[in-house]
């Protein structure tokens, strides 16, 4: 049976969602839902201005929700309230009892909830964990976790002017997942937070030390306003160390490991997906994964690696980063 | 002081060996004593240098009319040895550490002032060819706000220096040291630090691990992070490297000597070598010359009269971060170094 699915906000980034479900088997876009009618537009969907509209008329097994963040609460509460799965993009909420209420609703309804946190799912960051997992390196010790660039990310998506929390929000967010993913549970955060770039509002950098319980420390920093050639956006760059060795992202889509056996070099580029193009090409394949993911989940009953439950821990460590920053506290 | 000047070196041990042949090279100087509790050693280094070997340092100091006195004993005795120097009137440069912890810098210090002689310490890292270059790069970047100080290898530091496997501060007190004077050098004061420490090496007592978080008074921030237990192949050890952030550019000092300058759209590579001294050994060329460099540099302003960049007063606001990396680690908040 195929899977109806509702697309809820058709900007930006979300023509990589739809091109992506429109490649995967067993999954149908049914309807789209923008509040600016010329953008809810897509072949063989039904549109919409309204959420609420789309989900009395419409049969849907599942709804993916593409707004700003402030939108988040009342969209999964409004899907759950109809019995609908959801998956919503990052960040999932502007604060913890937001983003635990959305989980709490889902649970309440019975309905999975996964955040589109689509980072897991990039090939190279993907190679890493595999080393990581097979221990090839031993038992990890040190990480960093680094994206900084200065591609102009202001045009294509102008709000992130004026948004007053930016590198945290809008990249730290996915690093402080990885950082999880990699060397499990954060148990101590300290953050540094800088505004460079005179023209936006928010803080567009960022310098992030954390303790995991596993003993591990590790460092995650993002910077919209460094000056490189070539820029390595949307690349993040990666280093993990671990008692018998260390495995390394350095950009070009090259992963070295190296340590106690000789070092080996393996490419770890994606495929351009048919809807893609360079230097994109590494996030629409992990929508194409992350999707492909959702859809494995939703036939089998299995839990999103990246379900709402789950990113909570990520947004703590998002708003402890904020706090953390202002006060001048480790939290 | 126009003439040549005559100095001494006490403590004749493993990295000593650099001071003593760094002598022999250093322009208006020469050596007059050498001196080691260990009486072979100083017979070696005598034969070394052509100076005169000494077991007693009273003895030496009794018998020799010195300009300098260049210590390079362990941590604990500096503060005895720097107050001889002291009440002959003996000017100094000592090696790093200058005392186990701040309180004992700073009384070191008053003895010094009360004397009237000079101090520089022995911190070489800001001496090296690559980093004297990326110093001089960063004028041309704009407004630096970011740096990521990096010293990771798995070099067996211990066997050279068994004393460090049993010491409670390790590594932040053995080369953390230097890492944090590079981050005061290319950034500035430090207004606080927090940092984390991790026991990595089987064995040894202390941390030999240590990351990093500085706030610079300019606004900058950087990450300072060393470890003696990082398995990688090359390994890079004896070099620091180091990416530092402008308004305008970027800098990374990378393996090997390359120094990248980044601009959008542009990058420009230096080769950044050290010239190595004719005595030194390839994997130590850039520190022995640093080593060279560093006491060229002693002997250039004890002769001029100008102020010594690692003054034992600058490297006392080193030290405080020293200090207040292990209050940091100690507490998990970030610490406001003394002033």
């Amino acid at each position: 049976m195929t899977l109806r699915a509702g697309v809820i906000g058709c900007g930006f980034f979300a023509h990589n969602h739809l091109a992506a479900w429109e490649m995967l088997d067993g999954v149908t876009v049914a309807a789209v839902c923008d509040l600016d009618p010329a953008k809810a537009q897509w072949p063989g969907a039904v549109s919409y201005a309204d959420a609420a509209t789309m989900l009395a008329n419409e049969r849907l097994d599942f709804v993916d929700v593409i707004t700003t963040v402030d939108s988040h609460r009342a969209l999964v509460e409004l899907a759950a309230s109809h019995g609908v799965a959801v998956i919503c993009q990052k960040p999932f909420a502007l604060d913890l009892a937001d983003a635990e209420a959305m989980v709490a609703a889902c649970a309440a309804a019975a309905v999975p909830l996964m955040v589109h946190e689509n980072f897991r799912w990039q090939a190279p960051l993907v190679a890493v964990r595999d080393v990581i997992a097979n221990g090839e390196i031993g038992e990890p010790t040190y990480g960093r976790i680094q994206f900084r660039h200065g591609y102009d990310i202001y045009s294509g998506q102008p709000y992130l002017r004026t948004e007053p929390r930016l590198a945290i929000m809008d990249v730290g967010v996915h690093l402080l997942d990885v950082a999880r993913f990699y060397l499990g549970r954060v148990t101590r955060l300290h953050c540094r937070t800088q505004r460079i770039n005179p023209e936006v509002a928010g803080e567009d950098a960022a310098t992030i030390t954390l303790d995991h319980e596993s003993g591990a420390v590790s460092l995650v920093d993002v910077s919209f306003f460094t000056k490189r050639h070539p820029d390595p956006f949307p690349e993040t760059i990666v280093r993990i160390e671990g008692t018998a060795g260390t495995v390394e992202l350095r950009g070009g889509y090259e992963m070295r490991v190296s340590g106690n056996r000789p070092a080996h070099q393996t490419r770890v580029e994606p495929e351009v997906p048919p809807f893609g193009a360079k230097p994109w090409h590494v996030v629409q394949d992990s929508v194409l994964n992350i999707q492909r993911h959702w859809i494995d989940c939703l036939r089998t009953g299995g839990a999103p690696a990246t379900s709402g439950a789950d990113n909570l821990e990520t947004l703590d460590l998002v708003f402890k980063a904020y706090r953390s920053a202002e006060t001048g506290r480790a939290l | 002081m126009t003439t040549v000047l005559k100095g001494a070196v006490i403590g004749c041990g493993f990295f000593a060996q650099n001071h003593l042949r760094a002598w022999g090279d250093v322009r208006g100087a020469n050596l007059a004593a050498v001196c080691d509790l260990d009486a072979a050693k100083a017979e070696a280094a005598a034969a070394l240098t052509g100076a005169t070997a000494y077991t007693d340092i009273d003895a030496m100091l009794a018998a020799e009319s010195l300009d300098f006195l260049d210590v390079a004993t362990t941590m604990e005795t500096h503060e005895r040895l720097v107050e001889k120097a002291a009440a002959a009137s003996v000017h100094v440069i000592c090696q790093k550490p200058f005392a186990p912890d701040l309180e004992g810098v700073r009384r070191i210090l008053a003895t010094c002032e009360r004397a009237g002689i000079r101090v520089m310490i022995h911190e070489n890292f800001r001496f090296q060819a690559p980093l004297i270059a990326l110093k001089d790069a960063v004028a041309s970047i704009g407004a630096p706000f970011f740096a990521h100080i990096s010293f990771r290898t798995g070099f067996d530091v211990v066997k050279g220096q068994p004393y460090l496997a049993e010491v409670e501060r390790f590594i932040v007190l053995d080369l953390g040291i230097h890492v944090l004077d590079v981050a005061r050098f290319l950034l500035g004061d430090v207004t606080d630090l927090y940092a984390r420490t991790q026991r990595t090496m089987p064995g040894a007592a202390g941390e030999a691990q240590a990351t990093m978080s500085l706030r610079h008074q300019s606004g900058a921030v950087s990450e300072v992070v060393c470890t003696y237990t990082n398995r990688i192949e090359p390994d890079p050890f004896p070099q620091t490297l180091v990416d530092v952030e402008g308004t305008n550019g970027s800098l990374l000092l990378k393996a090997d000597y390359r120094l990248e300058c980044h601009r959008s759209g542009s990058m420009t590579v230096q080769d950044v070598s050290p010239r190595a001294p004719a005595w030194a050994d390839p994997q130590w060329a850039m520190v022995q010359e640093s080593v060279l460099n560093t006491q060229q540099h002693f002997a250039d302003c004890l002769r001029s009269g100008a102020e010594f960049q690692t003054s034992g007063r600058d490297n006392a606001k080193t030290f405080a971060l020293v200090e207040a990396a292990y209050a940091s680690a100690a507490s998990g908040q970030p610490v406001v170094p003394d002033r």
